[in-house]
């Protein structure tokens, strides 16, 4: 699972928003707009465009996949959710991301006190 | 103002490959109704473009065959008749574009120069037109002895 996970890392900003917001459960397309939105504090936004180009990928990596498919009788919108596979790549994801941050914080205290 | 951008942002999907417009292009276009207010015009407009952008250049570069080259039943029963069922790749372009531009280049060069030019015979405009025609040799009656 691991060496599945490492080949799809690094990833672009608007993928890991896209399975940060999906992380929380079900959502259709819209929704994940709105949810990048209010968990980038409304600095990141995402458009049609860019979420369904990353949805494409996400989907025939195994890394998302449709909920619920769309109904045209009742208006239901399309979801989309996470795979196992998804929420292995995202936590990858957030433990290098975690590394980098540790690397960044010590580089700059050093540098301080080099001051 | 906005069925105008709304049919627009529609044209837009159209564009789009096929595979990616049947999967994803309704859903765009209800998401383009749901931001229209909250995103801003400008924004959706280039996320659109961008998206169209990416998503042809993915598709030239897998070289996947377009769903549309596929066989369909016709409304009217039968099939379609494909000619082809690949894509065209990058090399089979560059020659169809050279090609293409050669033969318009010779119906450019073949209608400014004019039938004369074409078949080698250059009219003498200085010479009077009978000077031109060489006379045709006269019939002298032959006197037997």
């Amino acid at each position: 699972m691991k060496a599945n996970c490492q080949k799809h890392l690094p990833l672009s900003p608007a993928t890991l928003h896209v399975l940060l917001a999906l992380a929380g459960g079900e959502l259709h397309g819209y929704g994940i707009m709105l949810e990048v939105a209010r968990q980038s504090g409304g600095q990141y936004k995402i458009g049609p465009g860019t979420l369904y180009d990353n949805l494409k990928k996400l989907l025939s990596a195994g890394l998302a996949e449709e909920s619920q498919p769309e109904d045209l009788v009742t208006g239901a919108r399309r979801t989309f959710r996470l795979t196992t596979l998804g929420n292995a790549v995202l936590a990858a994801e957030v433990e290098r991301l975690s590394g980098v941050l540790r690397h960044a914080r010590r580089s700059i205290r050093l540098a301080e006190r080099g001051l | 103002m906005h069925t105008f951008y709304r049919r627009l942002y529609r044209l837009l999907l159209r564009l789009h490959p096929t595979a990616f417009r049947n999967e994803f292009a309704r859903e765009m276009a209800l998401d383009f109704e749901d931001a229209l207010y909250t995103y801003g015009l400008g924004r959706l407009f280039i996320d659109a473009t961008g998206s169209l952008g990416r998503q042809w250049w993915a598709r030239i570069l897998s070289g996947a065959p377009d769903p549309i080259s596929a066989p369909r039943p016709s409304l009217l029963a039968g099939n379609y008749v494909m000619v082809r069922d690949e894509s065209f790749t990058p090399l089979e372009l560059g020659r169809g574009v050279i090609a293409s531009a050669a033969q318009l280049a010779l119906c450019l060069f073949a209608l400014s120069a004019g039938p004369d030019r074409l078949c080698g015979i250059r009219p003498c405009a200085n010479r009077p037109a009978k000077a031109r025609v060489a006379p045709a040799p006269s019939l002298q009656p032959v006197a037997f002895l």
